[in-house]
């Protein structure tokens, strides 16, 4: 009897690793790209994606009263964001050492993370109510509708994404640039409009990833540190690649997640995530998938 | 007045030590001036120990070039292993910050090693010490024999020095000082020795460095693990002094204002970072006071964006304004240590 | 200037250092030793009441209904002419920001004790936070009125702490017998209890409550989950809850989990027949129903505050801050109605009782434990309906009540001699 309920419990928790998985690629992506393409260490990843989480949920309540609609305004937004970061910051940052880029954008951390204080108080914000809040059963497990939703939206841009890397025009130029800057610049491309371009893409990655993630889960100013280690830590493991190589590290987060809360304790689930992510540094510097 | 001018010109001229003793003698007879009040030495203590961990953290981010955000991680080592020991067995606090203060030196060597040994770097490098943090923070949250989830009283003392409890936040106020200037004479010397040269030229250029036949790997290791050593110290002193402790003292927010204040004073300026960091750190608790009641954080906002000014405009901090100001009135005659 | 400058040696400088060292530590012994205590003026003009509460951070929903049912109260008290028997002084509230933090609370209680001179102090609304400030409150005999719950707050040996308010431990047990009683109703009995609650002090010291109520009782948890007070995403608790099967869930949530805990049993589908909460916080409070919809609807919390009390004070406060807040005033406002006018009793006592002194800590102490409220304002907004400290400082008639959601409204249905209407079980 204990063993079937143990596995009912196993199968259930890789279930949520499995779709917490795929959000995470979609939020692991945007700074995948940055860095691979145009080189910038975005320290204030996580806290872009707070913002969007902050950003969803402002818009949830005040306009459509539903966050599975907001990406429609977030992914502009942030691919505005990013446009005017780039322009403000990041464009004196791209040929700086990364201790600078460090540096300045974790100065990006400390005013995003306490704009957020100022504007929605430190109290978690829990997520706006979504008509996808209910679940389904399967057998014995459940599948939550909300999350199942995000999982499907994220696999599905990705793989537009992925289609767009590998034949579009703009797509294969940022490929070429994550391996050779200088021979791309060479080829008469304008880096300065391929750098603006990928971090308003970044940015707009990071909008719809938040909103996604504020479907289900619950926003503070500190949620920032959070998704940025954990991104970070994708990267890490995913090396800088390919989209498949990121999804592929994000599942095995997801999985990490999701098991060690769900069968050891929800406290621990830094301890695995991180631990796992200096493992990965030590071990494999290049990541599993990389290239570099 | 001539007379006085002329006098404070003379007195100025007539050693560059003297500055140093002035700020010393100054910081002697601030309790005095803040009329002893508990609250404002309260405030001033926390300013002398933030700054005396950006002070020591030059030696492994300034001169060593390791943008380390493990800040957090020593400082609530040293608060929880001090704290612990003071609750639980009833040992005094100084014996607490040299246990905390080799623990934490500990855990450093055994993050750090690895860290070099594979050549961690860059944005890695400062990942994983952030993440150091987290970890530590909720392994000692689970860890309830030592800390667990619930607050942690040290018992209360009206004035027992040897157990370093004190009713009277001046007693604080001056082991604080007194850490802050140990941290200087230590950061001064490792400097001025064999082990700051070799730091820099890491800084400067590792590759060569290394071909040089520069063991990289053991300075790096000894700036991080003298860094560690001082924070830690910062914590046991907080710790004792706010009577309790708290997996919260793992405290991220310790790490990135440290490195703000650090970079945004002039990575491995001497005097910039701890100059900085006094301004800065009153001017955030006069704000905290004053616009901080009225909405909350904003006055980390302004604090956020005078650092991203800092870095964009002036990316090498304002440790070569200090420079070219102190020359200018005759305090030195040369930049105390030179870029 | 060759000579001028080697004139200060490094010995010299050395002795100048350690003399001022000297200077300063003699400097603080004598200070502290002759200072001079608070001088006594004969005529008080005002009482000063520091008031710390988190008004910002994850409890400030609670902070800041405190604050308001402070400053509502305060404004009655000044109105109506103030302490009479001080010559009619008024009472002047500091408000200060815990920020949610022990570091935050201790740093507010330094401020308002050692810059605003406060006689009294109310606070900090969570437990962890209160026992940072008593230690510079005690050293100043800074009476602390706490309204905060965890039991040995008040048996910590300190003198200068009282709390009105049920314990944790009474909330706990409030909780269980409500349960079994519902279940008995319906001709039930509890089987397999699951407790739930965040890892804080207070989360543990109520849960051990309802822990030890259900073990004198006979009756064991099949499970006990904790998890991380800023948890964000509750489905892997549910789903623990899921798999152990109960057939009542006892949680102890604060205000943000207890709304993501609400949402995750209705978007998981999580069958059970009763979620009983316990603490006061979270679940059945307006703030928790407006953020978290309908999926409240059922739960139980307990409170150490009765809002539909039926004293024609307690209707009338009602009424009023339900004008200026547009909300139901319960557990944080609560403490502090009936705390503030207990003070103000005692003021009045300390008043009479030494004129020359009224405001010192032990005087003050003294007229607290004096105190029998039977009558009068304070014991009209107390659930049991009074008030007298027992010898650690707590309030001897201490009572709970449990508040259900009906209707998308909280209900008061326990005690069932109170009650409005009858709990509603099971859920569906």
């Amino acid at each position: 009897m204990v063993g079937v309920d143990f596995g009912v419990q196993l199968i259930q928790t890789i279930v949520f690793g499995l779709m917490l998985g795929g959000v995470y690629a979609l939020a692991a992506m945007g700074l995948s790209l940055l860095f691979g393409v145009a080189n910038l260490v975005n320290f204030a990843h996580g806290e872009y994606i707070m913002l969007a989480m902050y950003i969803t949920y402002f818009l949830s309540i005040s306009l459509f009263g539903d966050p599975v609609l907001s990406p429609i305004l977030t992914i502009p937004i942030f691919f505005g964001i990013g446009v005017l970061t780039y322009l403000g910051i990041f464009k004196r940052l791209v040929k700086a050492p990364p201790l600078s880029q460090i540096a300045a954008t974790v100065g990006i951390v400390v005013l995003l993370r306490n704009l957020a204080l100022a504007v929605w108080a430190a109290e978690p914000k829990a997520p706006p109510y979504t008509v996808f809040a209910t679940s389904v059963n399967v057998g014995p497990i459940i599948i939550p509708l909300d999350k199942l939703l995000a999982t499907v939206v994220s696999v599905f841009t990705l793989i537009i994404l992925n289609q767009f890397l590998e034949k579009s025009k703009l797509g294969i130029a940022m490929k070429a640039a994550a391996d050779d800057v200088e021979a791309v610049s060479l080829m008469g491309v304008d880096t300065g409009r391929l750098f603006l371009l990928t971090t308003g893409i970044s940015m707009a990655l990071v909008g719809l990833s938040g909103s996604l993630i504020m479907t289900y889960q619950a926003v503070t100013p500190t949620s920032g540190l959070l998704f940025g280690l954990l991104t970070w830590a994708i990267v890490a493991l995913a090396g800088l690649g390919t989209v498949k190589g990121i999804f592929a590290a994000s599942i095995i987060f997801g999985l990490a997640d999701s098991l060690a809360s769900g069968l050891w304790d929800a406290r621990g689930r830094e301890i695995v995530l991180y631990g796992l992510f200096i493992l990965i540094l030590w071990l494999r510097p290049k990541g599993l998938f990389g290239r570099r | 007045m001539a007379e006085a001018e002329r006098f404070v010109r003379k007195a100025v001229n007539m050693n560059r030590n003297l500055f140093p003793l002035l700020l010393a003698a100054l910081a002697m007879v601030l309790p005095f001036i803040l009329g002893l009040n508990e609250y404002y030495l309260f405030l001033t203590t926390l300013i002398l120990l933030y700054t005396s961990i950006v002070v020591a953290w030059q030696l492994i981010g300034g001169y060593g070039g390791q943008l380390d955000l493990g800040a957090g991680a020593y400082h609530g080592l040293g608060a929880i292993i001090t704290g612990y020991l003071m609750v639980y067995h009833g040992i005094s606090g100084w014996l607490g910050l040299i246990v905390s203060g080799l623990a934490a030196a500990g855990v450093a060597f055994i993050i750090g090693y690895p860290s070099f040994r594979f050549g961690i770097r860059e944005v890695w490098y400062a990942l994983s010490s952030l993440a150091l943090v987290l970890i530590l923070q909720k392994i000692f949250l689970l860890w309830t024999d030592v800390a667990g989830p619930l607050e942690r009283y040290i018992p209360y003392a009206a004035f027992d020095p040897f157990f370093m409890r004190s009713g009277y936040k001046a007693f604080y106020y001056y082991v604080s000082l007194a850490l802050l200037a140990a941290t200087f004479v230590i950061v001064y010397r490792v400097r001025k020795g064999k082990t700051g040269l070799y730091l820099l030229s890491i800084r400067e250029n590792e590759e060569a460095a290394e071909m040089l036949g520069v063991d990289i790997r053991k300075y790096k290791l000894r700036a991080l693990m003298i860094y560690s050593f001082i924070a830690a110290m910062t914590g046991g002193i907080y710790t004792s002094m706010v009577g309790f402790y708290h997996p919260t003292l793992f405290d991220s927010w310790i790490s990135i204002q440290t490195v703000t204040l650090a970079i945004a004073g002039g990575l491995g300026h001497f005097w910039g970072p701890p100059i900085l960091s006094v301004i800065l750190l009153s001017v955030q608790e006069y704000l905290r006071i004053s616009v901080g009641a009225v909405v909350i954080g904003l006055h980390q906002v302004i604090f956020g964006i005078i650092l991203v000014l800092i870095i964009l405009f002036k990316p090498d901090g304002i440790g070569p304004l200090i420079d070219s100001f102190s020359k200018k009135i005759g305090l030195m005659k040369a930049p105390l240590v030179s870029r | 200037m060759k000579n001028v400058s080697k004139a200060l040696t490094r010995t010299q400088a050395l002795v100048i250092v350690a003399a001022l060292v000297i200077v300063a530590v003699v400097g603080v012994g004598v200070f502290t030793v002759f200072l001079p205590s608070t001088p006594s003026t004969a005529k008080i003009s005002e009482v000063r009441v520091g008031l710390v509460e988190p008004l910002s951070g994850a409890y400030a929903v609670f902070g800041n209904e405190a604050k308001m049912a402070a400053e509502l109260i305060v404004e009655e008290i000044n109105s109506k002419g103030g302490i009479a028997s001080l010559g009619g002084a008024k009472i002047r509230l500091f408000v200060e920001d815990s920020k949610s933090t022990a570091d935050g609370a201790r740093l507010a209680a330094e401020k308002l004790v050692n810059v605003d001179g406060v006689n009294v102090l109310i606070g900090a609304f969570i437990s962890a936070h209160t026992l940072t400030m008593l230690d510079v409150t005690e050293p100043k005999k800074v009476v602390v009125m706490a309204d905060a719950l965890v039991d040995y707050l008040t048996a910590r040996g300190f003198k200068y702490i009282v709390r009105l308010p049920p314990k944790a431990s009474v909330h706990g047990a409030t909780s269980v017998d409500f349960a079994v009683a519902v279940f008995q109703q319906a001709g039930a009995k509890i089987q397999r209890p699951v407790i739930v609650h965040f890892d804080g002090l207070f989360g543990e010291v109520t849960a051990d409550g309802i822990y030890t109520r259900l073990r004198d009782l006979g009756i064991r948890p099949v499970d006990r989950i904790k998890y991380p007070t800023d948890i964000t995403d509750m489905s892997p608790i549910i789903e623990r809850i899921r798999q152990a099967n109960p057939d009542i869930v006892f949680v102890v949530p604060y205000y943000a989990d207890s709304v993501l805990f609400a949402k995750a049993v209705k978007s998981l589908g999580l069958k059970v027949q009763f979620i009983a909460g316990a603490g006061g916080t979270g679940l059945s409070d307006p703030d928790s129903i407006k953020a978290a919809g309908d999926a409240t609807e059922l739960m139980t919390n307990t409170y150490s505050y009765d809002p539909f009390l039926p004293t024609e004070y307690n209707k009338q406060l009602v009424q009023r801050f339900q004008s200026k807040y547009g909300k139901l005033p319960t557990e944080a406002a609560g403490i502090i109605f009936y705390t503030l006018w207990t003070l103000k009793e005692a003021l009045e006592l300390s008043g009479k009782m030494f004129p020359d002194k009224p405001l010192d800590g032990d005087n003050l102490m003294k007229a607290l434990f004096e105190l029998d409220l039977r009558s009068g304002p304070a014991a009209e907004t107390y659930p049991s309906g009074r008030i007298k400290l027992g010898p650690s400082g707590d309030n001897i008639y201490a009572q709970a009540v449990v508040l259900q959601v009906q209707g998308g409204k909280p209900v008061l249905v326990y005690p069932f001699e109170k009650a409005q209407t009858k709990p509603l079980f099971p859920r569906p």
